[in-house]
């Protein structure tokens, strides 16, 4: 097994540790925006580290593999802030516990 | 608490008899006579190297002709309801890092769904994903924009022109072949070339557009529905 593939399986085996634990989280979170925390950002992460694998064990994949994790970055994020933006509006989604709220200071601000 | 253990119980159990069915299960290593016959006869057949494409646009083309019907009174059922009854909240003003995607991707998000479309009897895909990629496009569009979409008339005639253009390539093999969506109305050409496949491509873009259309149009119904409250 040469050093690729064990760099390969590392990757691999660590993005599917990522979303595993991502979907732990959105399981055993209490609230919707610790729920939401733990299924966004982990799954960026561990796409991203899940596909970088694939690209090393075949490496004439990258350049395609690249482009989908480009497209991860771009939308994942930006996707999962319209999602939280659009629970900070409804106020039953409100956890009871939430002490700072920039956002909801904010309002009227950032449009 | 008596919810869990029942669930669990019930996992538990078809655990077991998953487990218990495959003791005896062996993986067959030869494919069914219907199978057989797709495999060994389906490029020559039709061109299509894809050959799942095969069996769904040429084999079974009259069955996708159905699906695109149900698709076409699911849409037509949700634009009506939204009508008939607005519901839903004002949409809120977009946020910047939204409208900024909404910017950027769209093009090249309709690029891979044209790509997905015009490939579909070379690659994975066809018209149903790749138009479901193009709406999401303008779903996008739609997100980052703060104003509600009017009554599109274009969106309607993209709609049945692709609709009328589905039923007429059926046709065209029953005038002359004798049969229902024959595929071979159009030469089969070299198979993994763009253009090839008999009329495989042509039902592609047809459902690719369909799809497309209606779904955008759905999204646009929900957005409408929203704005009038």
């Amino acid at each position: 097994m040469s050093f690729l593939d064990i760099l390969a399986h590392v990757f691999t085996g660590l993005g599917a540790l990522v979303l595993f634990a991502s979907g732990l989280g959105v399981f055993r979170m209490p609230d919707v925006f610790n729920k939401m925390h733990a299924g966004t950002k982990a799954t960026t992460l561990g796409s991203i580290l899940f596909l970088l694998g694939i690209g090393l064990f075949e490496p004439t994949w990258m350049p395609k593999l690249l482009l989908v994790v480009l497209f991860i970055v771009l939308t994942n994020p930006v996707s999962s802030h319209a999602l939280a933006r659009a629970a900070h509006n409804d106020a039953s989604e409100k956890p009871d516990n939430l002490i700072i709220d920039d956002l909801a200071d904010n309002k009227g601000g950032d449009k | 608490m008596i919810r869990t253990y029942v669930g669990l119980i019930i996992v538990l159990a078809l655990g077991a008899i998953v487990v218990s069915s495959l003791s005896n299960y062996s993986v067959p290593l030869e494919l069914g006579s219907t199978g057989h016959n797709y495999t060994q006869r389906g490029v020559d057949d039709t061109g299509s190297v894809n050959l799942v494409t095969a069996v769904v646009v040429a084999y079974r083309g009259l069955d996708t002709l159905g699906e695109v019907v149900v698709l076409f009174s699911a849409s037509t059922a949700v634009v009506l309801i939204l009508t008939l009854i607005p519901m839903g909240a004002n949409p809120t003003p977009s946020s910047s890092i939204v409208s900024f995607t909404a910017g950027v991707l769209p093009g090249a998000i309709v690029l891979f769904g044209i790509y997905i479309i015009s490939h579909g009897h070379l690659s994975p895909g066809g018209g149903f994903p790749g138009g479901a990629v193009v709406a999401s496009a303008f779903l996008l569009i739609m997100l980052g924009s703060n104003t509600i979409p009017g009554q599109s008339r274009l969106l309607a005639s993209i709609e049945s022109l692709a609709g009328l253009t589905f039923g007429l390539l059926g046709f065209w093999g029953m005038m002359t072949l004798g049969q229902f969506l024959n595929n071979k109305v159009l030469p089969v050409g070299s198979p993994g070339k763009l253009l090839s496949a008999g009329i495989i491509p042509l039902i592609s873009l047809v459902i690719g557009a369909k799809v497309a259309s209606e779904l955008s149009g759905v999204f646009a119904s929900y957005r409408k529905a929203g704005g009038e409250k």
